[in-house]
């Protein structure tokens, strides 16, 4: 599990810290930084395009680093990885920091940060028909879903049920996810409806349908990538379905509380919605707050704040957090 | 001097801090300025328990200036025995004692002082402080006419829409007509206080305490 990230001079992270936790709700306004801070694996992995000139933050010396240094613990010992960029002369020189890092387990930290993917759904992509490959992967908009769900059902049918039993709990007004052939070698998927049985084709359904049905189906796959990020995991959806949503997230993340025996997957979910948070309150810890100030933007673990307990006494936290006291005001709506 | 502001809307704050600018005679430094989910009157009550607290436990704002609207809810009667609700309703009696009880229970903290309050009922909303020295119509004894059920030329609306031009201003309107109105209030507190004795006056006075 990674523990925490540092930014040194990472565009808007001028220095800052991200813990995280198995899961995190990182929140903030748009601009706070959420989105800088997950560009940090690719970072490290050295799979960014970008140069040295885009990554400084505005303003610095071409003399000044970039960093980032990912704090990892596994097998009950903490291992330092990371990457460098500094500028000489005219080109980019890239440095690896993990010189403490055994062989092994660095090679498990790059497979780890590897595997990490940025969730930010979208409609139309998880409607649209498929061809059928093997070994289909969900894509960062949700594309793919209906061959996800079709190799689901060939492999792990038993999870497929499942899957479809906590979907009907969740809409009601649906039963069952079917399948259909649009073109020869192509999958689309359908739903059918509770009551008379009517089919309705994926590109029918609503947006929140459909957010619903990618997020379920990534918290029943059987081997889901070790560590994910969901962005805005509340856009487009109905406020009744914002705590399955949340437990959807908890089931990757703990997959022991939900008689699930793979290995958990590190979430980190990112909000600007106090409705979101609302749903946290009895977990500070698991609430990261980005802050912007003159000095750029810091990362905050709620449960750290002093007096936190007084403070949230009586009143909503999503309230709370809106106000702006907590730091991170949101931006004027 | 360091100072939050606690409103209904961010359009009110910049206008809030000018008055506040205004009484005190010099510049205050805004530390920290509450935003409300929309949601109105009961949310202020709800959060400005916490609001209070962390502002004392996590800020050096040294005042905190409430200002809410008082809707149809009745207008405070000056000269009232201290601790005591004018009526169960009054938000202005409602905030202060809100504010009393949450800053009474709050631990010392090193090298602060405690956190001045003052509070604002804007009668029946801030836009009627806006129309002051404009409209000599507008003002709390009018106010207090029409809840006793007697016709009045005003509503919360139609002070929206002289002080915005619409009663469903752009935050961008609503920011800007707020703080050129204040700017204006700040060359004429007599008339404000004489017009609007009750919300704005007891205002004034709590602002005057703090120094
Ligand atoms: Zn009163």
């Amino acid at each position: 599990m990674i523990k925490s990230v540092h930014f040194q001079n990472f565009r808007a992270l001028r220095s800052a810290t991200l813990p995280l936790e198995r899961f995190t709700l990182l929140v903030g306004p748009n601009g706070s930084g959420k989105s800088t801070a997950m560009q940090a694996f690719s970072f490290v992995l050295g799979r960014s395009s970008f140069s040295f000139q885009e990554w400084l933050t505005v303003g610095l010396e071409r003399s000044e680093v970039v960093a980032v240094r990912v704090t990892w613990v596994e097998d009950g010992q903490e291992f330092t990885t990371g990457g460098e960029l500094r500028s000489s002369s005219s080109f980019t020189v890239r440095e690896e920091l993990n010189t403490d890092t055994p062989p092994f387990y660095a090679g498990k930290l790059r497979d780890y940060l590897s595997s990490f993917r940025v969730f930010s759904f979208d409609a139309k992509a998880i409607a649209a028909a498929v061809e059928t490959t093997p070994n289909p992967q969900l894509g960062e908009d949700g594309s793919n879903l209906a061959a996800v769900l079709d190799a689901l059902r060939d492999s792990h049918p038993e999870r497929f049920e499942e899957l479809n039993r906590e979907f009907n709990r969740w809409l009601p007004e649906f039963d069952r996810i079917l399948f259909e052939t649009p073109t020869k070698g192509r999958k689309s998927f359908l739903v059918r409806m509770a009551i008379g049985h009517h089919r309705l084709r994926a590109s029918e359904l609503s947006q929140g349908v459909l957010f619903a049905l990618a997020f379920l189906t990534l918290a029943y796959l059987p081997n889901p990538p070790s560590i994910v990020c969901f962005e805005e995991p509340d856009r487009g959806i109905h406020p009744r379905l914002l705590m399955d949503i949340r437990d959807a997230m908890y089931r990757l993340a703990f997959p022991e509380n939900y008689g699930e025996k793979r290995e958990p997957v590190q979430v980190i979910a990112t909000t600007h919605s106090p409705y979101l948070l609302d749903l946290y309150k009895e977990h500070p810890e698991q609430i990261v707050i980005a802050h912007k100030d003159k000095q750029g933007v810091h990362f905050e673990r709620l449960s750290e704040k002093p007096h936190l307990n007084e403070i949230l006494e009586g009143a909503p936290l999503g309230d709370i957090w809106f106000s702006g006291i907590l730091g991170g005001v949101p931006a004027t709506p | 001097m360091k100072i939050a502001v606690v409103s209904e809307s961010p359009a009110d704050e910049a206008a809030i801090k000018i008055l506040v600018d205004a009484i005190i005679g010099h510049e205050t430094e805004l530390v920290s300025a509450s935003r409300l989910r929309p949601g109105g009157w009961p949310q202020v009550l709800n959060l400005l328990p916490s609001i209070a607290k962390a502002l004392h436990y996590h800020t050096d704002a040294e005042g905190v200036a409430v200002v809410v609207d008082s809707d149809s809810s009745p207008v405070h009667l000056l000269d009232q025995p201290a601790n005591e609700n004018c009526d169960s309703e009054c938000r202005l009696c409602l905030l202060r004692n809100c504010l009393g009880n949450s800053l009474l229970r709050v631990s010392p903290v090193p090298n602060r002082a405690s956190l001045r309050t003052a509070v604002g009922l804007a009668v029946p909303s801030i836009e009627a402080w806006y129309r002051c020295g404009l409209d000599l119509h507008v003002n709390e004894a009018r106010w207090t006419g029409k809840l006793s059920g007697e016709r009045i030329n005003y509503s919360k609306r139609s002070l929206k829409v002289d002080v915005y031009g619409s009663d469903q201003p752009s935050l961008q309107a609503e920011t800007t007509a707020a703080v050129e109105a204040a700017r204006r209030l700040a060359h004429n507190m007599d008339q404000l206080s004489q017009l609007f004795p009750s919300g704005f006056g007891c205002f004034l006075t709590d602002i005057r305490n703090w120094l």
